[in-house]
């Protein structure tokens, strides 16, 4: 599977943070927002956290607080978030199946977070993946 | 014209299109380019798979003009008759061949025809004169039709040459496909509490407000553009897409829509987008926007935002888009800091901020969103003051 970078305008409703120390991270930043950011749900893995948006009540829209150095995800498929500006290199009609697919064989069911990396390039077939409910980021 | 008229009929179809947006999940777009359809007296053909919500969304945006509408679903079997108005028997018996026209579509100002490819040869070839011409002739029967604008809608383009041409007719084709896989949750949301309780319908847009535009269309400067525009069409037809010269033409209408409604007389590069819709290919379309990347870039438009996200899928709307949306939380402060409103709206400005950094790193943020960006940085520093809680884990020990 190709990942390839795209123009960064997908809405934003999730954070990652990636590396030592990251739930830390995460819990000091929490501690300086206002108490609905607290309020989020987020999931942790040894060296990733991450934070997912909701709406207020009564509205559609899900909110985030601003944390330095996060990476800002955007769910492409239901239980699937991509870092904003990513992009499966697939026709929309057939990403529900591939991703099915993907997971099958990884072993994971979503949610999953994919990070594809690109380094230099414009395309990828290496990707991070931190499936949410398994904590530890795993190397595909 | 005067120019206080003008802006106030804007913010009148902005207003509008908010309303009729809000009961439709990832519907502005369609809503947008139906109203400049309606705005430069100028056809429109959505294309798209069944239940995309093509025809609710038409219909309600039909029901909220103040315009004679006239809907009908055809199919391979539909006689003239059903859309144009049956012979006049009292007529008939004179030896006057005349169709009852009375709330048939000779008659509508606003048209919405659902699976129009599928009608026959007699039906299309009538309709190709109004369409053309905002002429029905049956026989020696003739009038003059008042339509403004035909909304048609069909699950495909057709192959057929024939078919093909007609579908030309239509200035603006949009390719309707089903709302995202994220915005699945707002989808049900929506289709739940419509059936609950329905939508409120919105107040009809009164037909003086759209005059007022459609005379103000045509009095807009696009001398300015006039180049530009025919670069673009260079570009395009030099790739093998064919845009007709009729829809070249026309196009300066959309091009003026657009322009008058950023507010201004005179076109500019930010008014080119249309160009997009008069492709009549969904893959085209994309090889249009990726080709004219770097022509389009200024494209903005604040009434018909998410038809120029579309048009261009670029970040410069995106960043037209989010300056918007980030002035107007701006001013929506709410009066009282001990208001949990207000901590709200913090809430929503520091999601705002989130999404702009998302879309660009500091050296390369645009200018205006870069100024708002330092606003909400300003009013986040003074108002989060004492809003943490130090001293806890936010994560609990779970984390």
């Amino acid at each position: 599977m190709h990942w390839r970078r795209v123009d960064p305008v997908q809405a934003v409703d999730a954070l990652l943070l990636i590396g030592d120390e990251a739930s830390a991270r995460l819990d000091a930043a929490l501690l300086a927002k206002p108490a609905f950011a607290r309020s989020l749900p987020f999931a942790v893995g040894v060296d990733w956290a991450a934070l997912f948006g909701r709406p207020l009540q009564g509205e559609d829209q899900p909110v985030l607080p601003r944390i330095a150095g996060a990476i800002p995800l955007y769910q492409a498929q239901s239980g699937w978030w991509f870092p904003v500006g990513s992009a499966l290199d697939v026709p929309d009609s057939a990403q529900a199946e591939l991703l099915k697919d993907f997971a099958r064989h990884a072993g994971w069911a979503p949610p999953v977070i994919i990070v594809p990396r690109f380094g230099s390039r414009s395309f990828s077939c290496d990707v991070d993946a931190y499936p949410v409910h398994l904590r530890d980021p795993v190397s595909v | 014209m005067d120019q206080g008229e003008i802006s106030g009929a804007i913010e009148q179809v902005n207003a509008h299109l908010d309303a009729l947006a809000g009961q439709f999940v990832s519907r502005r777009a369609l809503l947008e380019l139906v109203m400049l359809g309606l705005l430069t007296r100028e056809h429109v053909l959505l294309i798209g798979p069944p239940g995309t919500g093509k025809s609710a969304a038409v219909q309600a945006m039909a029901r909220a003009v103040d315009a004679r509408s006239f809907e009908y679903l055809i199919g391979r079997f539909t006689e003239p008759g059903e859309l144009f108005g049956a012979l006049d028997l009292a007529a008939l018996r004179d030896g006057e061949v005349r169709p009852v026209t009375s709330g048939m579509l000779p008659e509508a100002e606003v048209a919405f025809l659902d699976e129009i490819f599928l009608g026959s040869t007699a039906i299309l070839n009538s309709l190709l004169k109004i369409l053309n011409e905002r002429t029905y002739r049956r026989g020696q029967f003739q009038t003059q039709v008042p339509l403004i604008s035909c909304i048609a809608a069909s699950n495909e383009l057709p192959e057929d040459a024939a078919l093909a041409a007609f579908a030309d007719r239509f200035l603006v084709t949009m390719f309707v496909d089903p709302v995202g896989e994220d915005q699945l949750p707002a989808l049900l949301d929506a289709g739940w509490r419509e059936t609950l309780a329905g939508n409120a319908p919105v107040p009809p847009l009164d037909r003086s407000v759209l005059a007022r535009l459609q005379a103000a269309i045509l009095t807009v400067d696009v001398g300015g553009v006039r180049e530009d525009y025919a670069h673009i069409v260079r570009k395009i037809r030099l790739t093998g897409v064919p845009i007709s010269d009729r829809k070249l033409v026309k196009g300066l209408k959309l091009i003026a829509a657009a322009a008058l409604l950023r507010g201004n007389m005179k076109a500019g590069a930010e008014d080119l987008w249309p160009v997009t819709y008069l492709v009549q290919s969904r893959e085209r379309q994309q090889e249009v926007r990726d080709l004219l990347h770097v022509e389009l870039e200024q494209s903005r438009n604040p009434v018909l935002t998410s038809s120029v996200a579309q048009a261009t899928h670029g970040l410069a709307a995106h960043a037209a888009l989010l300056a918007e949306q980030a002035a107007q939380l701006l001013q929506a402060r709410p009066a009282l800091e001990t208001d949990r409103l207000f901590e709200h709206w913090l809430v929503r400005l520091e999601t705002m901020l989130t999404r702009i950094e998302a879309a660009f790193s500091p050296d390369a943020m645009p200018q205006d969103v870069r100024a708002l960006h330092t606003s909400i940085e300003a009013v986040l520093a003074a108002g989060h003051k004492g809003t943490g809680a130090a001293g806890q884990s936010a994560l609990g020990a779970d984390a």
